[in-house]
C-alpha cells in the first residue's frame, strides 16, 4: 500500500516539473517570430489547403448526384423507347 | 467516319448492356484533378508564404515578361474555347451539329504553341540571369511554372491520342471526356498561376 502510494507521488511530482519546467517550442517561424505579412500568408494558406478538400468533396458530391439524376431520365426514356419498338414489332 | 458525334455516339466496350453514370476514365481522371489541385495548393501555398516575407520579387532579379505572357494565357484560354468546341456535338447529340476533328486540331495546335511559347520565354529569362539556382524567385517560377508546363505537354499527348482514336473512329465518350476534363484543369489552372506569379 506504501509502496502504492510513493509511486502515485513520484508520478505526480514528475508530472508537475514537466508541467513547470516546459516552455513553449518556437519550431515553425511564421507562427511567432516572422512579421505580419508572413502571418498573414501562413493563416491565409492554412484556411486554403483545409477548405480545399472540402469544397471539392462537396462539388463532388453535388456533381454525381446530379449526374445520377440524369442517368436515371436516360435509362427511364432508353427504356420507354425499347419498350414501343417491342410493341410495335 | 471522322465526325465527332458519330464517334462518340459508338457503344463504350467496357459498358455492359446498360450505359453507366460515370465512365470509369472520367471517374479516374477526376480523382487524379482533385489530388492535382491539392498538389498545386501546397505549391502555391509555399510561394505565397515565401514570398510574403521579404520584397518581391527580389530587387536584383530579372522581371517576368507580364504582356507577353498575357498572350500566351489568352492563348491558353482559346485552347480550352476549342476544346469546349469540340464536346458541343457529344453534349447536343445531335449529328446534325456534327462537328469535325477540327476544333479539337486547333486545341492541340494552341496547346503546342503555349508551350513552345514559353520555352522560349524560359531561354530567354535564363539568358537575362532568372535560373532556379539565382535565387528563391527563380526557383519558385520554375518549379510552378515548369510543373504546369509538364502537365501542359501530358495532356497534349492525351489529346493527340484522342485525336487518333476519332480519326479510327475508335473513340469512346469516356476517353474524350477523360481527356476533355484534363485539358479543362490544366487551362484553368493557368490564370490562376499567372495571377500569382507573374502579378504578384
Amino acid at each position: 500500500m506504501v509502496a502504492h502510494r510513493n509511486r502515485t507521488l513520484t508520478i505526480l511530482m514528475a508530472a508537475l516539473v514537466l508541467m513547470l519546467t516546459a516552455a513553449p517550442a518556437l519550431a515553425c517561424p511564421v507562427c511567432f517570430s516572422a512579421n505580419k505579412k508572413s502571418r498573414a500568408a501562413f493563416i491565409f494558406t492554412t484556411g486554403l489547403l483545409s477548405f480545399m478538400p472540402w469544397a471539392m468533396i462537396g462539388g463532388g458530391v453535388f456533381w454525381y448526384r446530379r449526374r445520377l439524376r440524369e442517368h436515371d431520365a436516360e435509362t427511364a426514356l432508353d427504356d420507354e423507347v425499347n419498350s414501343d419498338q417491342n410493341s410495335d414489332s | 467516319m471522322s465526325d465527332l458525334t458519330a464517334s462518340l455516339t459508338q457503344p463504350s466496350p467496357n459498358s455492359v448492356g446498360r450505359r453507366l453514370a460515370i465512365p470509369h476514365a472520367v471517374l479516374g481522371v477526376l480523382l487524379f484533378v482533385v489530388c492535382e489541385v491539392m498538389f498545386f495548393g501546397g505549391l502555391i501555398s509555399a510561394y505565397l508564404v515565401g514570398s510574403a516575407g521579404q520584397s518581391w520579387p527580389p530587387a536584383d532579379q530579372p522581371r517576368l515578361p507580364v504582356i507577353t505572357t498575357l498572350f500566351n494565357t489568352v492563348v491558353l484560354l482559346c485552347s480550352g474555347w476549342f476544346m469546349y468546341r469540340a464536346s458541343l456535338p457529344q453534349r447536343n447529340n445531335s449529328k446534325a451539329e456534327a462537328t469535325s476533328s477540327t476544333p479539337l486540331a486547333i486545341t492541340i495546335g494552341l496547346g503546342v504553341f503555349f508551350v513552345v511559347f514559353q520555352g522560349y520565354e524560359w531561354v530567354q529569362l535564363i539568358q537575362f540571369g532568372l535560373t532556379i539556382q539565382s535565387s528563391t524567385y527563380g526557383a519558385f517560377f520554375y518549379l510552378i511554372v515548369g510543373i504546369h508546363a509538364l502537365h501542359v505537354i501530358a495532356a497534349l499527348v492525351a489529346l493527340l491520342y484522342v485525336y487518333v482514336r476519332l480519326k479510327q473512329g475508335r473513340l469512346t465518350s469516356g476517353t474524350f471526356g477523360a481527356a476533355k476534363i484534363f485539358w479543362y484543369f490544366v487551362v484553368g489552372l493557368w490564370p490562376v498561376l499567372y495571377i500569382l506569379v507573374y502579378l504578384n
